[in-house]
């Protein structure tokens, strides 16, 4: 009855996760329309949308949340470096 | 490990965190890293372009279709939320509704290819090619290399759909359950990183 109650929870998170990752989409699609944001802070905005969504799907759709340390660590290293690095090539390379 | 041991396993783990559970084997998740790291190369090597050639990639963006694309995202997100509740019904057992759910899984990455498919016809007609300049060169390239992850990532989940037919649940379909899935969620990220690259930055 207790598996039964915490796989009934699971699915609920599972669809919430599903719901903010529709809702993250419209905002990214919103902020890339918004013609009041500057070019740099909008792009900025809609890369850290999409990193958070892709590790939103890492940990709960992929259940890395559940996986060893090694593994959660290198996905959210993963993110952050590479969100990190377009970021930088995109907005601040220019410069150099 | 059988169904109820696995879901032992994570339900103790997230209730309080004692014992860690890998999903699936240790050789999908290097092969899923590995596939990771090669993406990242392509978008960096885009985002690069991008900033050398400013004003042609966002002259070319603007011929893209958002609503393509917004549309291909959300069935990718929905088509995991299917293999997510797939994975849960084959922990408890229950065949007929996992296969029901793998089947609308399916569904979306049909969904996927027909529109994909659309769009460059679309695309093609108004006169954009491979050739047209770099932004279209990356455009092809990296949605292509994308649409072949979902046909491998829909053939998967056909294999597993016909496997569970065949054989029922059993502690190695489920584990084969979990390979496909965190293989078809692998698609639907690398299609989340891409959307904006390549349809939304300014």
């Amino acid at each position: 009855m207790q598996l039964q109650q915490a796989h009934t929870s699971s699915l609920t998170k599972d669809i919430i996760i599903w719901f903010g990752l529709v809702v993250f989409t419209l905002i990214s699609f919103v902020i890339g329309h918004e013609q009041s944001l500057s070019a740099e802070y909008a792009t900025m905005a809609i890369l850290l949308v999409s990193f958070i969504k892709v590790r939103l799907i890492i940990r709960y759709f992929m259940e890395v949340k559940y996986a060893p340390k090694a593994l959660k660590i290198a996905f959210d290293l993963w993110c952050l470096i590479v969100c990190a690095m377009l970021i930088f090539i995109l907005l601040f390379s220019s410069a150099i | 490990m059988s169904s109820s041991e696995s879901t032992v396993a994570l339900s103790t783990d997230s209730n309080n965190n004692h014992q860690a559970y890998l999903p699936s084997e240790l050789g999908v998740w290097m092969f899923v890293f590995g596939d990771l790291l090669i993406f990242s190369v392509l978008f960096a090597s885009y985002a690069w372009e991008r900033v050398q050639q400013h004003s042609i990639f966002l002259i070319s963006q603007n011929e893209l279709s958002q609503t393509f694309g917004v549309i291909n995202t959300i069935l990718l997100l929905t088509g995991s939320l299917f293999v997510v509740l797939a994975l849960h019904s084959a922990r408890n057992n229950k065949l007929s509704q996992t296969k029901k759910l793998l089947l609308l899984a399916i569904a979306t990455g049909v969904g996927f290819f027909i529109n994909k498919v659309f769009e460059y016809k679309d695309k093609v007609s108004d006169g954009f090619t491979l050739l047209t300049n770099d932004f279209f060169m990356f455009y092809y390239m990296l949605t292509g290399i994308h649409l072949l992850h979902v046909c491998v990532g829909t053939g998967a989940l056909i294999y597993l759909y016909k496997r569970l037919s065949c054989q029922g649940i059993s502690t190695d379909n489920i584990k084969h359950l979990e390979s496909g899935g965190i293989i078809w969620h692998m698609v639907d990220l690398l299609w989340i990183a891409l959307f904006p690259l390549l349809y939304l930055i300014k």
